[in-house]
Formats: structure tokens, C-alpha cells, sequence
């Protein structure tokens, strides 16, 4: 007899239907990861660039004193700003990446474990991403709340 | 009758017990992140209203147009999201295939969304440095 919905008797398995999903998730989840990588890698060199050039600008706003922080401090505050940003960001990109290799690998390869390290990697990635998504609504929130009396 | 298609490839591969404890989180924050998205959506629709009024009516109407592509395009990605979420954690919890099935064909699709909004990103980037680059060259 013909079930409509499939409740298997050995559990969830990855069949025909579920492989080919995950095998198209993990090709876009590698490109995103690529593109991704080679525009981090534009951008972190062109906030460098435009922090050197910006120094001298930042050198005419301390001497008139509309900034209360030294050239050095805004650029040490620039630099760390986009080393933590920057090494949040790979690590990100490296889980992603990592989910799309692995996943891919344990389905042409039908090793289990490859498979389960790659849902790991996806696991660590959505962490993050959760993480960073509270502060995010975090910081909305307050910014719309200084919207209403601003 | 069941019929195999020799084409279609096999996998032996199953949703284990420690498979299960990754996708546990993982549909617990999907589940967050899209839901954080709908109420980040509705802040920047209050936000919008509330201050875009203040500028003039042309670049409030062009404004309005972009906010509405991006507004819309964020609730699909997050409706993915919340669908991979709910279905996979319920195919996982109630060992229905169809069910984790839906659930990773919305985590292709979350994924295809974005993939293909970087393509068309970045080549409208790569059409404006073209066209900057051939206006430079008309002026100069």
C-alpha cells in the first residue's frame, strides 16, 4: 500500500530528493563563500587605502578641533574595527565554505562523516549569524527608539 | 509498484543521531534569525515612514521604490529561512522524509536567493564602473 507522505521505518535518510537539494545548496553555498571572499578582500584594502588617505583629512579635522581623538587614535580605532570585523567575517566565510566542501564530499563520496562535519560547519555559521543578528536588531531597535525623539 | 530510475543517483547516507544534534541548532537559529528579520523589516518600515517624509517628494518616491525591492526581496530570503527552520525541525522530529525533504529544498532556495542577488549586484556594479569609465572618456 501507498503512503502519501513517507514516514520510513529505518528513520530520515538523505534519498534522491534530499541529496540533489543539498548538492544545489552546497553549489550556491560555495559560490556565495568564493564572491564573498574576493569582495572582503577588495573591501579590507580599500578601507586600508582609504584610511591612509583619509589621515590627512582626519590631520585637518584634529588641528581644528572638531575631532576630540588624535590621528593615531582614529586609525588605530579604524584598524581594529576592521581586524575584528574582518576576522569575524572569514571565520564565517571559512564555516561556509567548509559546509558546502564537506556536505558535497560525504554525498559523491557517501561517507557519513564528511557529511556530519559539513552540518557542523552550517551549525557554527547559522551560531554566528544568530549571534550577530541579536545585535543587529539590538542596535535597530535603539536607533529607532533615537528616531522618535531626535 | 516502485519504480527506480537507474539515472538517479543513490546515496547511503542518513540522518544519524549525531547529524540530528547539528540540525537541532541549526533550525533553532534559523528559526531566530528569520524571525529577527520580519521584526527588523517592520523597524525599517516605521523608520522609513517616520523620517523619510522630510525630504523632498522625488527622492522620497525613489526611496520609497528602492525600500520596496529591498523590503520585499528581505521577507522572501526570510521565509526561506523560517521554512527550512520549521519543516526540517519537524521532519527530524516527527521522521517524516516529505517534511525534511520541503525543509532542504527552502535551505537550496535561501541559498540560490542570495547567490543569485550577487550575480546581479555585482554586474550592476561592473555596468556602472563600464558606463563611468566610457562617460570619463566622453567628457575628457
Amino acid at each position: 500500500m501507498e503512503q502519501n507522505t513517507t514516514q520510513s521505518l529505518f528513520g530520515l535518510k538523505v534519498d534522491y530528493e534530499s541529496g540533489s537539494f543539498f548538492r544545489e545548496a552546497t553549489k550556491w553555498a560555495r559560490f556565495i563563500a568564493i564572491v564573498y571572499f574576493v569582495l572582503f578582500v577588495l573591501a579590507v584594502s580599500l578601507i586600508i587605502f582609504a584610511g591612509e588617505f583619509a589621515s590627512g583629512v582626519f590631520e585637518q579635522l584634529v588641528d581644528q578641533g572638531v575631532l576630540p581623538v588624535s590621528v593615531a587614535e582614529f586609525k588605530a580605532g579604524l584598524y581594529t574595527i576592521v581586524f575584528v570585523g574582518g576576522l569575524i567575517g572569514l571565520t564565517m566565510l571559512a564555516l561556509l565554505y567548509r559546509f558546502a566542501s564537506l556536505t558535497r564530499q560525504g554525498l559523491e563520496t557517501n561517507r557519513q562523516a564528511s557529511f556530519n562535519d559539513g552540518l557542523k560547519s552550517l551549525k557554527y555559521f547559522f551560531i554566528i549569524s544568530g549571534v550577530l543578528t541579536v545585535l543587529g536588531i539590538v542596535i535597530s531597535f535603539i536607533g529607532t527608539v533615537a528616531a522618535f525623539f531626535i | 509498484m516502485e519504480y527506480n530510475n537507474p539515472l538517479e543517483k543513490t546515496y547511503e547516507l542518513e540522518i544519524d543521531t549525531q547529524a540530528r544534534e547539528h540540525l537541532k541548532p541549526i533550525t533553532t537559529w534559523a528559526r531566530i534569525i528569520a524571525l529577527i528579520g520580519f521584526i527588523n523589516v517592520g523597524l525599517s518600515v516605521l523608520r522609513f515612514f517616520m523620517q523619510g517624509p522630510n525630504s523632498g517628494p522625488g527622492i522620497f518616491a525613489g526611496l520609497f521604490g528602492t525600500f520596496i525591492i529591498s523590503g520585499a526581496i528581505m521577507v522572501v530570503l526570510y521565509i526561506f529561512l523560517l521554512r527550512f527552520a520549521n519543516s526540517t525541525a519537524a521532519g527530524v522530529n516527527t521522521e517524516n522524509q516529505d517534511e525534511f525533504n520541503y525543509g532542504i529544498s527552502n535551505l537550496k532556495l535561501y541559498f540560490k536567493t542570495i547567490g543569485i542577488l550577487l550575480i546581479i549586484g555585482i554586474s550592476l556594479v561592473a555596468l556602472m564602473i563600464v558606463f563611468g569609465i566610457l562617460g570619463a572618456l566622453m567628457r575628457g
